[in-house]
């Protein structure tokens, strides 16, 4: 394949990947700014009590399966997650470079053709440089110096003292009055704004009643097709969805309609139903492998290749997805 | 979101692709629900000079949940004789089962912990329990059910 593209696949591709770099050490830094989940570059990263991160949407997910961190394997649970926002700004940083450090590192680490002009111009993309981001928004919410979550300033006190837990003024003596302050048409479109900080609590369907759940789902504008199971279902999931996409940064979040568009993904791909329960746990306990040093050693075999870079195609055949184009928001600027 | 499981096995293709551990090869991965590797214990071991064909088969679960692994066992193929490993290939590794899976383990890393399940053997024999579960178990090993298969623990 030709020089350029071979550049232009690289560019083109949504599957950004460390090896695309002919150096190590920029391959290293490129994957560190990858979840251990997913493998892609977080997105609305948090961290747990251990330290490790990943993309909110990673771990909670992660956490409805097990509670505990996927890397060192402590107990974790949701109340543990908060969003890493220098994280996230540090991969939002690397992933507008990234085609310009690529287009350089290639053309430093093999001789190319291309004249500086054309490299530029062919990463010229979306990857505009971000703008400062707001510390005080119009609404009064303070960027809080501890989580850097958006906090409303009568409650930074609270909020602080509270091991940034608590997220607004002095709880509800209801939840019920909670959910339909979450949920009422009035704060709806407003709610992220107003509230950016708002994580839906963690429910115990159990307890409650399907008439219960299913106005939730409708004052969420959603599905309230199905029965308890299914409802209970959607409820969690959309949950997940909606606290994870809280976890990123204000410039970073999606509006709810397409979170409710994510929703409707999800159960057409099935995940809805009861997954197989894996019984395989009890009797396998044997041969507990020390699996961080096995991630290791596969990810040390992998930089041991020698295999030209060239061949690492993708076989014909394989049904690749369409590349999910994310959106560009506009940076906040501050006057 | 959509197909988040076929976006990280092809993450994981690139890797292999850019290269696999010794005596680990890919034979198979036409399709993002079976993959077919062929394992080779390397050096001195009970299992020299034998390659073995190990399945795996994904879902949309996949990573949260562990895939579906298995020796292929069919007129050209065997499963090795391993305390852990039954006759129609099915396999009692730790790192499958709900309790010992983690997201962040990967194909490769199931390889490699089958393949040095393999090198550490001390004598090749049958589980215990062959002769009771494999007439009994399912097709795939993930829809075992627990009372099936307990002679690991005391093996
Ligand atoms: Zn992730
Ligand atoms: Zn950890
Ligand atoms: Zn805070």
């Amino acid at each position: 394949m030709s020089k350029r593209n071979r550049l232009q696949s690289l560019l083109d591709s949504s599957i950004a990947d460390p090896s695309d770099f002919p150096q190590r050490e920029l391959g290293h830094l490129d994957s560190s700014l990858t979840c251990k989940i997913c493998r892609e570059f977080y997105r609305g990263p948090v961290s747990l009590s251990c330290g490790h991160c990943f993309c909110s949407l990673c771990i909670r997910n992660s956490m409805t399966s097990k509670q505990e961190c996927p890397v060192c394997r402590k107990c974790a649970n949701e109340g543990q997650i908060r969003p890493v926002a220098a994280l996230e700004e540090i991969v939002e940083s690397w992933k507008a470079a990234r085609a310009l450090v690529l287009t350089l590192a290639t053309a430093n680490g093999e001789s190319s053709r291309l004249t500086p002009e054309e490299s530029i111009s062919a990463i010229a993309g979306p990857s505009t440089p971000n703008k400062r981001r707001k510390l005080v928004s119009e609404d009064g919410l303070i960027d809080c110096p501890i989580c850097h979550t958006f906090v409303p300033f009568d409650a930074i006190n609270m909020h602080i003292d509270s091991g940034c837990k608590s997220t607004s003024t002095p709880s509800k003596p209801k939840q019920k009055a909670e959910w339909s302050k979450v949920f009422s048409k009035r704060s709806k479109d407003s709610a992220q704004e107003s509230d950016p900080d708002r994580r839906l609590p963690k429910l115990n369907y159990h307890t409650m009643k399907e008439k219960q759940i299913r106005e939730l789902l409708s004052q969420a504008e959603l599905s309230t097709a199905g029965d308890k199971n299914a409802l209970t279902a959607r409820h969690q999931q959309w949950t997940i969805l909606y606290n994870s996409n809280q976890d990123r940064s204000a410039s970073q979040r999606q509006d709810l309609e397409r979170i409710r568009k994510e929703l409707k993904k999800w159960e057409a791909e099935g995940k809805a139903r009861k997954v197989d329960i894996d019984d395989t746990d009890e009797y396998q306990r044997l041969h507990k492998q020390d699996f961080i040093e096995l991630i290791e050693r596969a990810r040390r075999s992998r930089f041991h290749s020698h295999k030209p870079q060239s061949s690492r195609g993708r076989e014909g055949g394989s049904p690749i997805e369409e590349p999910e184009v994310s959106e560009v928001t506009d940076p906040i600027e501050v006057d | 979101m959509a197909l988040a499981h076929t976006r990280r096995l092809n993450k994981e293709l690139a890797e292999i692709h850019a290269g696999t551990p010794v005596g680990i090869n890919l034979v198979n991965a036409d399709t993002f629900e079976k993959w077919l590797f062929t394992i080779e214990v390397m050096g001195t071991s009970e299992y020299e000079a034998k390659k073995f064909l190990l399945m795996f088969r994904f879902d949309n679960t996949y990573p949260i949940s562990a895939p579906a692994v298995q020796f292929v066992v069919d007129d050209t193929h065997k499963a090795p004789v391993h305390p852990h490993v039954y006759s129609n290939g099915h396999i009692c590794a730790s790192i499958l089962g709900r309790e010992g899976w983690s997201p962040v383990l990967t194909v490769i890393a199931v390889c490699i912990t089958i393949q040095s399940m393999l090198a550490s053997c001390k004598k090749k024999e049958p589980p215990l329990d062959n002769d009771r579960y494999v007439p009994r178990a399912p097709e795939n090993p993930k829809k075992v059910s627990i009372s099936l298969m307990v002679s690991p623990l005391l093996a």
